[in-house]
């Protein structure tokens, strides 16, 4: 027990080094105010956020840990300004379903003049914000800001049925939202579907589709 | 099935009109299923099953200069629909990674981007800021060094998600109380209960591609 103790103690200490080594802060004012944000983001690997003063400096840059989840606190002290940039991306090369031509994938999104002391919920923001992602009838399901699409794949993971079932777009709008029918693998409480969207070749994200329950609602 | 009808009033000149309609069946769980979507012209008419009431949520798309969205809540069925959009938008200017618009009647704008490159990657990009009434200079944030330390072709694909395909999307939230704030509390964050919800969902929207 005491010889686990002290191993204990002695990854905290690292991993809180760690934390402060991977932090680059450029720009700070002695005496400043501290710039706080409650910030919650999907759980995905590599990712960083930084913040950016009105004229473009960066003035802090720090990764997030992937592991933790729920609201997370930012505290940055000696601050020069009460609004930064906030930025938040993460570089996912994991967790892909096409590693042969899709293993780099770039997501950033910026907050411009984020108020010190705002809660910026990207989480919530994806999971209840956006009417339009989930199951419809008939089994359709809308991913919003899809690029242009010619046509459209889809996976869905452990369902040994359908290991890459090609379907059709029901329709696709201005407004980059593609609706396509989902027929298989609907029967899988756990599958994860991970739709592509194509435009020549494919590209795009994989959006996890909550499962079980929400699989079931309709008319 | 009960046919449910509406009289739809469009704006002048608006053509590729849509209509989409969502049941709101559990408000508390901030769940939705679609009901219709109409895109030839003329009243909306959909035969929906009787246990279907309100709320509703109707979403009606058009084109006229640019595309237009503007998004309605219905506790319950209208009779008459008579579809709106004042938002006014243009690009002025675009040099990565300057960005000069100007803009009126709006309170939110935001900017989305995507590209891939000759290897197949992949980078999408999203910035969203306060609106300004009249011109509005954009300066996308430089990439984290942190991040850009990591892979040589992540820089590339940071600028050019904007360089390459950028839009914007120009938004007027109803329920806005004037202030920036109000969009990350309720739009970017969890509204305490379903009502609350509802309400930030009412918006008009214009969008123009700019590259």
């Amino acid at each position: 027990m005491r010889r686990f103790s002290i191993l204990l103690l002695v990854v905290l200490c690292y991993s809180s080094c760690k934390n402060d080594d991977d932090m680059v802060v450029t720009s700070n004012c002695e005496g400043g105010i501290t710039y706080s944000l409650d910030f919650q983001a999907e759980s995905i690997h590599e990712r960083n956020l930084w913040l950016t003063e009105a004229d473009g400096d960066l003035a802090f840059d720090e990764e997030v840990d992937a592991l933790v989840t729920g609201l997370q606190f930012l505290n940055f002290d000696n601050a020069c300004e009460d609004r930064y940039t906030l930025s938040v991306g993460y570089y996912d090369t994991d967790d892909n379903p096409y590693p042969g031509d899709y293993g780099k994938e770039l997501r950033v999104r910026e907050f411009a003049a984020v108020p010190n002391g705002s809660v910026v919920d990207l989480q919530s923001a994806g999971v209840n914000g956006n009417v339009f992602r989930g199951l419809m009838p008939n089994w359709l399901i809308a991913i919003p800001n899809c690029p242009p699409i010619d046509s459209a794949l889809l996976q869905v993971k452990l369902d040994p049925l359908a290991p890459n079932a090609p379907t059709t777009p029901f329709y696709f709008d201005y407004s980059l939202v593609l609706v396509y029918r989902r027929s298989l693998g609907h029967g899988s409480p756990s599958a994860h579907g991970f739709p592509r969207c194509q435009h020549g070749r494919m590209a795009g994200g994989n959006p996890r589709f909550p499962s079980g329950a929400t699989y079931n609602f309709g008319l | 099935m009960n046919l449910q009808s509406t009289e739809v009033q469009w704006p002048t000149g608006a053509r590729d009109m849509e209509l989409e309609l969502h049941w709101v069946h559990d408000l508390s769980g901030r769940k939705v299923t679609m009901v219709g979507l109409q895109t030839e012209e003329g009243n909306l008419e959909i035969p929906m099953p009787a246990e279907v009431a309100g709320p509703y949520i109707i979403t009606a798309r058009w084109e006229d200069e640019y595309a237009r969205e503007v998004r309605y809540m219905m506790d319950e069925w209208p009779e008459e629909l008579n579809i709106i959009s004042s938002l006014q938008g243009e690009v002025l200017s675009f040099e990565y990674p300057n960005l000069e618009i100007s803009t009126s009647g709006l309170n939110v704008l935001r900017v989305d981007g995507a590209f891939v490159n000759s290897s197949g990657y992949y980078s999408q990009r999203q910035y969203v800021a306060e609106a300004k009434e009249g011109p509005q200079q954009i300066q996308f944030a430089p990439l984290s060094p942190a991040m850009d330390a990591t892979d040589p072709d992540i820089k590339p694909l940071y600028e050019q998600a904007l360089d390459e395909s950028g839009r914007l999307d120009l938004y007027y939230y109803q329920e806005t109380d004037g202030t920036y704030s109000w969009y990350f509390r309720n739009i970017l964050s969890d509204p305490v209960s379903g009502e609350a919800w509802l309400k930030s969902l009412r918006y008009e929207r214009l969008i123009v591609p700019f590259n």
